[in-house]
């Protein structure tokens, strides 16, 4: 894992990230000012089952593997995450200081990791990005549990 | 898939391919033969490859072909999603050697292997299929070689005439056994569970790899258990039940099972989980969960050493053991949704360290 160069556009990333769609201008310019790029290398572990939850990460490159159990296991459900998405979102929660599972580098990924609390503060400024933002993380939360209680509901 | 050859010898050494996989931090090779697939060549080598379901859908044993010539075995494998094909990326679960061939899979992974027992193939002959359910038979298997294998290990089943191998978990007393007991359910659509369900008669060959999978249980360890399982998931649980009595485990160690399904026609080896329960009181508690079903009435007066409760059975163990999931170690087998969420609970509500959940995953 290591830091990107600074010539990434930030700014250009956040722009495409569907969970960040409709936010003003200078409130993404202010999360482009906190969000680090970082890559991570085919194969490589970004966090792991247990770490704190300090990060929300952008996809801007590559895909990743989000999995259940951890300790470096795959899972027969493990959910592939592309570009334009959202990982690590238990640091935008309250109550979920540490990691519920791992996530693993498909390929070579470019990311932007942002520090949940900076973004946090940077959403209480403006009421319209937090709605946004909150509206969208509910979304994907409901979603999960619809399709975990599908899944369950037809599971033989 | 293609269908295999019905040969029931593997072919001879001289035909086999030297491979070569290296990842990180080590290299190893090995020899794979014509007809096996290069995970099970690894595996039986004792080389590491990481693997989870050894069939094809999980992506885990995924590698990119740096030389040589392979074939694949299904092309249209679940776990391919899990690749890209413009890096010549493979499961090496469902990829033969047709040459010489080098593949690196990626990570810093260690392929040193550190398994008690290195899988073998082997075959047997249809001992007995006995029905549980209206979709869910015992299968058991005599071999003609010993299956050595510790609880919670399964083995992966092939019948000559249908292509590819399916995994099922061992329910019979582990150790090394001239007998193989495994719990399978008929799949929609699935070769091999059809053929078992209506052709497969007293004498049929199927072929085995195994054991695998990492969710073992040994008495040695002293530690009190759980286990959450769904459907045939339970051949685990009844697994590890049988070791547990017969070393007298649960003298000194409690245990929590918790066994889900979807109605009471889908229940069985009841007689079995009573018999274990009612040998170790207090110690031993086993409780049957219906998830689209009220349990019947007369469950209860027919099985005293059982509970039963309406409900999916993760949902049930957290209720019941809230406060009191530290130090256990926990066994979870079953649909890979049961799997999932049975996982996400024991790490958030139970808080249990992830070294103490085991579980594999080869539905």
């Amino acid at each position: 894992m290591s830091s990107a160069a600074t010539e990434i556009d930030n700014l250009g990333i956040l722009r495409a990230t569907e969970i960040l769609r409709g936010v003003s201008e200078p409130t993404l310019e202010k999360i482009a000012g906190v969000a680090r790029p970082q890559r991570v290398e085919e194969g490589e572990t970004l966090y792991s089952v247990g770490d704190p939850a300090r990060s929300a990460y952008v996809v801007a490159a590559g895909r990743l593997r989000f999995i259940l159990g951890g300790d470096g296991r795959p899972a027969a459900q493990g959910t592939i995450i592309p570009a334009g998405d959202i990982l690590g979102w238990a640091a935008l929660l309250a109550d979920q200081p540490r990691r519920i599972a791992t996530v693993i580098a498909l390929e070579d990924c470019l990311l932007l990791d942002i520090d949940g609390a900076a973004l946090l503060r940077i959403l209480d400024q403006d009421s319209r990005a937090g709605y946004l933002v909150m509206q969208r993380l509910a979304k994907m939360i409901t979603q999960s549990f619809l399709e975990q209680s599908a899944l369950l509901n037809g599971a033989t | 898939m293609q269908d295999a050859p019905p040969s029931r010898s593997r072919p001879a050494q001289k035909s086999s391919a030297l491979i070569e996989v290296r990842s990180k931090v080590s290299t190893c090779t090995f020899e794979a033969e014509p007809q096996e697939p290069i995970l099970y060549a690894a595996l039986r080598a004792g080389v590491a490859i990481p693997y989870e379901c050894a069939t094809g859908t999980c992506g885990t044993c995924k590698a990119r072909r740096i030389s040589g010539v392979t074939i694949s075995d299904w092309p249209e494998a679940p776990g391919n999603s899990y690749l890209r094909s413009d890096r010549d990326e493979a499961l090496l679960c469902q990829t033969r050697a047709l040459s010489e061939c080098s593949f690196e899979i990626p990570g810093s992974v260690n392929l040193a292997s550190t398994t008690r027992v290195r899988p073998q193939f082997g075959w047997g002959t249809v001992g007995r299929i006995e029905s549980l359910t209206a979709d869910t038979v015992e299968l058991l298997l005599e071999l003609e070689s010993a299956l050595e294998f510790d609880a919670g290990q399964f083995a992966v089943l092939r019948a000559p005439h249908i292509a590819g191998y399916r995994g099922y978990s061992m329910i019979n007393h582990p150790g090394s056994s001239r007998q193989a007991s495994f719990i399978i359910k008929r799949k929609p659509d699935g070769a091999f569970s059809d053929w078992l369900f209506s052709r497969a008669q007293r004498g049929d060959a199927i072929e085995w790899f195994g054991p695998l999978g990492k969710a073992i249980f040994v008495p040695q360890e002293q530690r009190t258990i759980l286990c959450i399982a769904g459907g045939s998931g339970i051949a685990c649980g009844i697994s590890i039940l049988e070791i547990g009595c017969s070393s007298r485990h649960f003298d000194h160690f409690e245990a929590d099972v918790f066994f889900g399904v979807r109605t009471n026609a889908d229940m069985f080896h009841l007689d079995r989980l009573h018999r274990f329960a009612a040998a170790f009181p207090n110690m031993l508690r086993i409780k049957v969960a219906t998830s689209h079903d009220v349990p019947a009435p007369e469950l209860q007066a027919r099985y005293p050493s059982l509970t039963f409760e309406s409900g999916f059975p993760h949902e049930i163990a957290a209720r019941d053991l809230a406060g009191r999931f530290a130090g256990r170690v926990a066994y979870v087998a079953g649909p890979p949704i049961l799997v999932d969420v049975s996982i996400r609970m024991l790490i958030t509500q139970g808080r249990l360290p992830v070294r103490d959940i085991r579980y594999d995953k080869f539905s």
